[in-house]
């Protein structure tokens, strides 16, 4: 898969960032990871990230303001957003903000995968 | 008197005669010359010598013949004789002449000078003699007029060795017997009256001085008598003597005794003076006075108004301030106890003398009296009683300090007149004049007596000695009644006066006795007869009567006092045995007894109630007193005690009654109070409870096998009851025997044993309670007014504590029906403050836990994708590691969920459609057969669907479990109507293990299970969104039966 698809998982906790990006590694994709906020954006502005996927609850800030300011730089960019809680009014901006996914955890990692293909299919044809 | 004597000088010899005359002469005596025996008798008689000189040797009798004749003549044997010889000298002749009464001597020859100094000492000792002779004359004559018994004693050996005249008669021994007899024998013999006390009197006189005291004396007939002995202890002649003057006062001792009898009788007469009674209402002044009390002071009964104000008209203005005042100091409390003394004004317009005496007998819940109630009796009769008594004893202390006896001697000329010669020291004190004063009034001493008694005086036959009573006017005017003992003691003739001497007792005391006792006798027999109460006089022995008045005889229902005395004996005639023992010992300790109550038969064998009061005379060997027949008063008495006692039953059932609010326990104290009251076998309360009469309690309980359709029954069946409860009116029932009765009645009056019966209404102040029900057992009765009275108060009280018992009731259920309101409302904020802290604790946990699930969650993803071809042994730990990571997440949403209940999204959707989804969802085990039984046409639910289809699923769920074994899921709806909106309802019901009644009230609470799964937030979730979704979970559940959870929401027709 030459045109892979490039993810940036963004989780505080690193086990989780890693266990996520070591199955969609084994799957095929081109996985980047980051324990928090501010190291994401770094990665994005140095790297092609094509999908991410990121927790919500950090604490140098949270998943939809990373999408937000991420998106100002790379506006094609697209987001599925990862909790562990029911933060309403922040999913709900996600949801405003554009973000395509908001899953629960634990993972269901067979519909994280259809999602990806789906974003693939949908979006990502033209843009790679 | 030997100066200037007469000497008569006898002898034959005229020589003899005249030398002798001569010597005699010259010595300065008188004498008379006799020259023979003849002569000197002769001589003697007419010129009354006082001595003789006899010559023994003369030619016609010799001088021993002389001297015989002269000493056998009264008239002259008192004349000394000295016998003269000149022959006869020897010592025969000599002794013969003082044989004849000579009184000496002398032998010739003899001097001149001798013969004068002679008849000097003879005539000296004759005078010494006579003097003698005339003083124990005298004395004797004092001693056997005195009325008095004189002893003289020895008072060393105590022998007796003088007594008067009086003495012997007064003790009916000779003067010889009298010396031989000691003091004990005179003496009645018993102490404190036997010899050794009457020794130990001659003592005290001995020693201390004269004694006067009082003794029972012995005469020698054995018979007693009163006197009173006067002891002196003097020295006579160096002898130690007792002189003991003795008086008779028998006489004394009876009028003292009569009198005082006699005074007890008429006290006892008057004791029974009729009391009257009263009772003063203080709430109101209005006082009842009871018949007798208007007898008493002359009215018509109920002449006057019953008001104190009537009381207070009549009596004496000068005491009715003092009356009212202690009245008053009593009610407040100043005083003990309430007894006054006042004049009374009777109907006629005269006072009486009331002594009144009170007692409050009630007093309300402050203490305050409410009734006074007491006796108002007439003592006039007492009061006057007193004033005499209180004067005559005035009387009677001056006359004894006065009284003492006197003796005299006087001479009584031929005219009449007196003059008194002489008077011992009581005379003054007595008469009130001096022997001088009394011999200068023209008459003397009989100028002092009353003209008629002397008159008596001097018409009797005059004798030696007689006793006589007259009235003497004394100087200070007083008069006195005197007895004088008097005796001649020389007789006097035409011309020369009497003498006479006396002893004279003032009797004045005993005379003024004697009229009271006279008149006090008069006055007993007026009452006596007279008397308006009965008067009797019994034998001790058997209770014989043996005299009464008519009213007595009236009173034991005889028509004549006759017939009654003839007839009547009392002791077969006490009703009750062993009264008339009682009364006899009470007497005979007591000497008398006092308003002693019994019952005795009349003649027609018909029973009254006599009070009495009687002294006992056991020397007559009867019982004197007066009765009254109080028959009335008893009964009033009764009725009084008796209204008193429903009072004071009355008070304590209302006190009982206001203590409890418990209705059985009211009901109960009522019919035990009423049973009390009226002294009724059996009470009943009957109710009325929605149209029925239910019996409410009954004393005597009821057996346990009375008919329950007695116990409450259709008013048709109680006609009298019923009769009582519409007119609000007591009925009464006279005999069940003979009266008409439904079947019902019978049955309870035969099973209660009821006779007459008394229906009392219950009377509240919201109509007719019901009634209580007294019934007679064993016998009809009557039921006085005051009785029906008692009972009204009780029902009308009853029907109070009713009311207020079922007023309390209410409130109390109402009390704890808000009560449980406030316990819910508070235990389910307890219980959602619970939710709230769990919620947010479950919250956090859940989130928390969710990232390490997550975690574990992708490393088994990859593991599985990494080992697809691994042992079949790990692929399997894989897959349960998966499994337990579902179980652990869902645990967690579930925890999500209840922690935080998404907001309700609303849709209207068919109920069956959601059921079909959740069973669609959770088909049924293999085990488990489905009946769905939902009404068609059931309106659309208004709720948020998926939480709907979440209770749902948990119940179904809950229902599988419940029936691991298999059974039946039944799902059914319908509509209903609550608080006006129309509803649905879904129940699901399984025939399963059912819930233990004790697990019922927890089964909503959260983290509650019985199952190994789960942590017990389904029914807890369940039942928080049925509630936001506007419903709610009931449940009901049989153990081993099944349970059904019926689900009820709101539909689109909701307003």
């Amino acid at each position: 898969m030459s045109a892979s698809t490039h993810l940036l998982i963004v989780d505080d906790n690193p086990s989780m960032a890693k266990t996520t990006a070591d199955i969609l590694a084994l799957k095929g994709y081109v996985v980047r990871i980051s324990t928090s906020g501010q190291e994401a954006l770094d990665i994005l502005g140095q790297e092609k990230i094509h999908i991410l996927l990121t927790d919500v609850i950090m604490p140098d800030m949270n998943g939809v303001e990373l999408f937000v300011q991420a998106r100002k730089r790379h506006p094609g960019l697209i987001a599925f957003l990862m909790t562990a809680y029911s933060a309403d009014d922040i999913i709900r901006r996600g949801h405003l903000e554009g973000v395509k996914a908001i899953l629960t955890k634990p993972l269901d990692l067979n519909l994280l995968l259809m999602l990806i293909q789906a974003v693939e299919q949908d979006y990502l044809r033209g843009v790679r | 008197m030997s100066e200037g004597a007469k000497i008569l000088v006898v002898d034959d010899d005229p020589l003899i005669v005249t030398a002798t005359r001569r010597a005699l002469e010259t010595a300065g005596y008188k004498t008379l010359p006799a020259a023979n025996g003849a002569g000197a008798l002769e001589t003697a008689r007419r010129e009354k010598p006082d001595l003789i000189l006899l010559d023994i040797n003369m030619p016609d009798m010799d001088g021993f013949e002389v001297c015989r004749r002269l000493k056998t003549d009264p008239e002259l044997a008192d004349i000394g004789i000295i016998i003269i010889s000149s022959t006869y000298t020897d010592g025969e002749n000599q002794a013969n002449g003082l044989d004849l009464g000579a009184d000496g001597y002398i032998a010739r020859p003899i001097s001149n000078r001798e013969l004068v100094a002679r008849v000097q000492a003879l005539l000296r000792l004759r005078e010494a003699e006579r003097m003698a002779h005339a003083q124990r004359l005298y004395l004797q004559a004092v001693l056997d007029s005195v009325n008095d018994a004189i002893f003289v004693d020895d008072a060393d050996t105590g022998q007796i060795i003088d007594v008067n005249k009086r003495c012997c008669e007064m003790y009916g021994y000779t003067y010889e017997e009298m010396l031989r007899v000691s003091i004990g024998d005179l003496s009645q013999g018993q102490p404190p009256y036997s010899q050794a006390e009457a020794l130990q009197w001659l003592n005290k006189t001995r020693q201390e001085g004269p004694q006067v005291f009082e003794w029972l004396a012995k005469r020698k007939d054995g018979s007693l008598f009163w006197v009173e002995v006067g002891a002196h202890f003097v020295v006579i002649g160096g002898e130690n003597r007792f002189v003991v003057a003795v008086r008779n006062i028998t006489e004394r001792k009876r009028i003292q005794e009569a009198l005082r009898v006699s005074e007890e009788r008429r006290r006892l007469a008057m004791m029974v003076a009729n009391d009257g009674l009263w009772d003063w209402d203080l709430t109101n002044n209005e006082v009842y006075y009871d018949p007798r009390y208007y007898l008493m002071a002359g009215y018509e009964v109920d002449e006057f108004p019953h008001r104190l104000e009537e009381f207070q008209q009549r009596v004496h203005p000068d005491d009715l301030a003092y009356v009212m005042a202690e009245a008053q100091k009593h009610l407040e409390g100043q005083s003990d106890h309430f007894e006054v003394e006042f004049r009374f004004r009777r109907k006629n317009g005269g006072y009486m003398w009331i002594r009144g005496k009170g007692q409050i007998v009630a007093r309300d819940e402050q203490g305050r009296p409410l009734r006074f109630v007491g006796t108002h009796s007439d003592i006039s009769a007492h009061k006057q009683v007193e004033e005499a008594l209180h004067a005559s004893e005035e009387r009677h202390r001056l006359i004894s300090e006065l009284m003492s006896d006197y003796i005299y001697s006087g001479l009584i000329f031929p005219d009449g007149s007196v003059q008194t010669e002489w008077v011992s020291g009581a005379f003054e004190p007595i008469t009130g004049y001096s022997l001088e004063e009394v011999n200068q009034l023209p008459g003397g001493f009989t100028s002092l007596l009353f003209p008629e008694d002397l008159e008596g005086i001097l018409k009797r036959r005059p004798r030696d000695a007689m006793a006589t009573e007259y009235r003497i006017r004394r100087k200070d005017g007083q008069v006195r009644w005197l007895r004088d003992y008097m005796r001649m003691a020389a007789r006097g003739d035409d011309k020369t006066p009497s003498r006479m001497i006396g002893a004279v007792l003032d009797i004045t005391e005993q005379k003024l006795a004697e009229q009271a006792l006279r008149a006090s006798e008069e006055t007993y027999r007026n009452l006596f007869h007279n008397a308006q109460v009965g008067m009797f006089r019994t034998r001790i022995a058997d209770g014989k009567m043996l005299e009464s008045n008519e009213q007595l005889a009236h009173v034991f229902g005889y028509d004549s006092r006759e017939e009654f005395i003839a007839e009547y004996v009392t002791s077969h005639n006490y009703v009750d045995p062993g009264t008339r023992e009682r009364m006899l010992e009470q007497i005979r300790r007591d000497g008398h007894i006092q308003n002693f109550e019994a019952r005795f038969y009349r003649k027609d064998r018909s029973i009254f109630w006599a009070r009495y009061s009687a002294r006992i005379y056991p020397e007559q060997g009867w019982i004197e007193g007066v009765a009254e027949d109080i028959t009335e008063r008893k009964r009033a008495e009764e009725a009084l005690r008796h209204h008193t006692e429903r009072q004071a039953l009355l008070l304590e059932a209302s006190e009982a009654l206001a203590t409890s609010l418990k209705l059985p326990d009211i009901l109960q104290t009522l019919t035990e109070t009423a049973a009390r009251l009226l002294d009724v076998g059996s009470t009943a309360i009957y109710l009325l409870e929605q149209g029925q009469l239910c019996l409410g309690a009954t004393t005597p309980p009821l057996p346990p096998d009375f008919p329950d359709e007695l116990r409450c029954a259709p008013p048709a069946d109680h006609p009298h009851l019923i009769q009582a409860i519409r007119t609000a009116s007591i009925v009464v029932l006279p005999d069940t025997l003979t009266a008409e009765l439904t079947p019902a009645e019978r049955a309870i009056s035969e099973m209660r044993g009821l006779r007459t019966v008394v229906y009392l209404p219950l009377v509240g102040g919201e109509g007719v309670l019901g009634a209580l029900i007294l019934g007679s057992t064993d016998a009809p009765r009557t039921f006085s007014e005051d009785e029906l009275a008692s009972g009204r108060t009780l029902a009308s009280q009853a029907a109070l504590a009713i009311q207020n018992a079922r007023l309390y009731a209410e409130l109390e259920a109402r009390v704890e029906e808000r009560t449980r309101e406030l316990r819910e409302a508070q235990e389910k904020l307890v219980r959602q403050e619970r939710l709230a802290v769990l919620g947010q604790l479950a919250g956090s946990v859940g989130h928390e836990l969710r990232n390490p699930l997550a975690v574990i969650n992708n490393a088994v993803y990859y593991l599985g994708l990494v080992l697809a071809q691994a042992d079949p042994k790990v692929q399997e730990y894989l897959r349960t590691i998966e499994r337990e990571v579902r179980t652990a997440d869902k645990i967690i949403n579930d925890l999500l969920d209840f922690a935080r209940i998404k907001s309700v999204e609303r849709e209207a959707i068919p109920a069956a459609e959601l059921v079909r989804r959740v069973l669609e969802r959770y088909p049924a085990p293999q085990n488990v057969r489905v009946t769905l039984d939902l009404l068609p046409d059931l309106p659309p639910l208004w709720v948020d669907a998926r939480q709907i289809e979440q209770v749902l699923g948990n119940l179904v769920l809950n229902a599988y479990q419940a029936m691991k074994d298999g059974g039946r899921l039944t799902v059914d709806g319908g509509q209903l109507i609550v608080e006006d909106q129309p509803r649905v309802w879904i129940a699901v019901k399984d025939t399963g293990v059912g819930i233990p009644p004790e697990n019922m009230g927890k089964l909503f609470e959260p983290l509650f299970t019985t199952k190994t799964q789960g942590i017990g937030l389904g029914l807890a979730i369940s039942k928080r969104l049925a509630e936001a979704n506007g419903g709610r979970i009931e449940v009901q559940s049989e153990p081993g039966k099944g349970t059904a959870f019926t689900l009820t929401l709101p539909t689109t027709k909701e307003g």
